[in-house]
């Protein structure tokens, strides 16, 4: 793809200045790293990294019918959803399939939603067929907002000190929206690697007062926040065993099957819930499992996983684990093969690795 | 690296190209040690493809006979695997021993420390001077640039 055709989000000049290693994602070009994967996700691990998410999808709904019309497409049960609070929830169509994992958020007066960078215009047509008749306007803000994700344990100390708000305070999956005039700046107590941390969403005209207080300046940088990359956002969220769409979650498998059924609720009706009750009743064909190989080699999406010289599943995403110095993997096996202990051998290349099933996450993080 | 070098700055990518040594295609150097024998490593435009390497491995013996294009062995980064091509004819002269305690030199001092394996014989003529090289790596970067014209 020609560059000219690739979208850049507000802090692209910035990453480029940073000596980021630029990659087309998603349609965008992202950073895949800076210092290095390795010690950026170290550095994540023990201080606070930032991460450019501006790629990924932020839509808001407004309107009389937003709370019916969520509740219908969402698996997470979102009636009576608390103002400040965000939700992780898949949405799924007739049959099931997820077509994107979303966290969705109330405001006062709106909803949120973010969404992946590449499920973006799927979702904002999905969501568009369905708001005939209903009281719900979209509006899709991704190109007129920034979005960094700061996270590690010294991420609320240090954000806390610009946001002049104690951001302990700030639950889990809870946020606060501030108007400052015209613009909204909102920070979620979330993230994608495993780690405290937060996420911030401010309008594009805000970025350049922003960046200095992040990063300070190219002669002096900020001492402790240091920018991070694809690549160790995603050694970070395998370790911490968050699913990726594209990876644990696709078009092809309903939220259960893809070992997700925390987030869907049975109880209520939306779309996709009849098909899943039906799966749930059949009992699910595969679980969701943690492997730990041997030796240093990864196990790369769709590497084949074996029990005693037979197929028995695949792999979904894999890692040499930065923290644990192992290679780690997710992968989906027939259920009578998901007990932790269980051997099994993974294909690498030309070879079969024995693999263990170990528990999930690969880490957690000390309270 | 301290020597005579060749600077070669393109797009975002800059690197400085040792002018003691000969260049592959592929994205190997080649500089001779002792008559005839040949250390082969990463340039910095591979390694800057490749990203940190996890993981490497030979897959021919010492003394066994290699051909330019032959895999050697692979070696593993975050995020995908990539053959070691041998660039030149000759007899395999074993990998860097150095190798065996830790592989991060590949990316930290590629075209010192990190060299990968030895050969002994002779470079084709499609191995280049550091002159040489900054024309392949232009056509490289610009066909990465999507400037193919």
């Amino acid at each position: 793809m020609a560059t000219d055709t690739l979208l850049h989000t507000p802090l692209y000049d910035t990453h480029v200045q940073q000596g980021g290693k630029i990659v087309d994602f998603a349609g965008w070009e992202m950073p895949v790293q800076f210092a290095g994967i390795l010690e950026e996700h170290h550095h994540t691990r023990n201080a606070c990294s930032v991460f450019d998410v501006s790629h990924m999808g932020r839509l808001i709904l407004t309107g009389t019918d937003c709370e019916s019309l969520l509740d219908r497409l969402c698996t997470r049960n979102l009636q009576d959803a608390e103002v400040g609070r965000s939700y992780y929830g898949h949405i799924c169509r007739e049959d099931g399939g997820v077509l994107d994992d979303v966290i969705i958020s109330r405001f006062e007066k709106h909803w949120g939603i973010v969404c992946n960078a590449s499920n973006r215009e799927k979702i904002v047509h999905w969501i568009n067929q369905h708001t005939e008749g209903c009281n719900v306007k979209l509006r899709d803000e991704t190109t007129t907002t920034c979005m960094v994700a700061c996270q590690g344990p010294k991420t609320l100390e240090l954000v806390s000190e610009f946001t002049s708000e104690d951001l302990t305070k700030l639950k889990r999956y809870r946020f606060r929206a501030r108007q400052m005039g015209p613009f909204r700046i909102t920070v979620y107590r979330c993230g994608y690697t495993g780690e405290d941390g937060v996420e911030v969403v401010l309008p594009t005209s805000l970025v350049g007062m922003m960046v200095p207080k992040l990063f300070g300046t190219p002669k002096k940088p900020h001492p402790i926040i240091k920018p991070a990359g694809l690549g160790a956002r995603d050694t970070l969220r395998i370790e911490a065993a968050m699913p990726l769409y594209g990876h644990e979650l696709s078009e092809d498998w309903d939220s259960l099957t893809a070992g997700q059924s925390w987030c869907v609720d049975l109880t209520k009706d939306f779309i996709g819930a009849d098909a899943m009750r039906k799966r749930s009743e059949q009992g699910l064909p595969r679980k969701i499992v943690g492997l730990e190989l041997e030796g240093r080699r990864i196990a790369r999406q769709h590497a084949e996983v074996f029990a005693g010289g037979s197929p028995v599943g695949e792999v979904t995403s894999g890692t040499l684990s930065p923290t644990l110095g192992k290679s780690i993997a997710m992968a989906f096996v027939a259920g009578a093969h998901a007990t932790e202990g269980t051997e099994l051998e993974v294909a690498v290349g030309s070879k079969r690795l024995p693999a263990s099933v170990v528990p999930l996450p690969f880490y957690k993080r000390a309270k | 690296m301290v020597g005579a070098h060749l600077q070669y700055k393109r797009s975002r990518f800059s690197t400085r190209l040792p002018s003691d040594r000969l260049y592959a295609p592929s994205h190997a150097w080649l500089r001779e040690e002792t008559p005839g024998l040949w250390r082969v490593g990463f340039t910095k435009f591979a390694t800057r493809v490749l990203g940190e390497p996890v993981e490497l491995d030979f897959e021919v013996e010492s003394e066994a006979a290699v051909q330019p294009g032959d895999t050697v062995g692979w070696v593993e980064g975050f995020k995908a695997v990539t053959d070691l091509f041998c660039p030149l004819p000759g007899l395999f002269a074993g990998p860097n021993p150095a190798l065996d305690a830790g592989i991060a030199a590949i990316q930290s001092d590629p075209y010192g420390k990190g060299w990968l394996y030895a050969v002994e014989g002779t470079p084709p003529d499609d191995c280049v001077d550091a002159s040489g090289y900054a024309g392949v790596l232009d056509a490289a970067i610009d066909k990465m640039l999507g400037n193919t014209l």
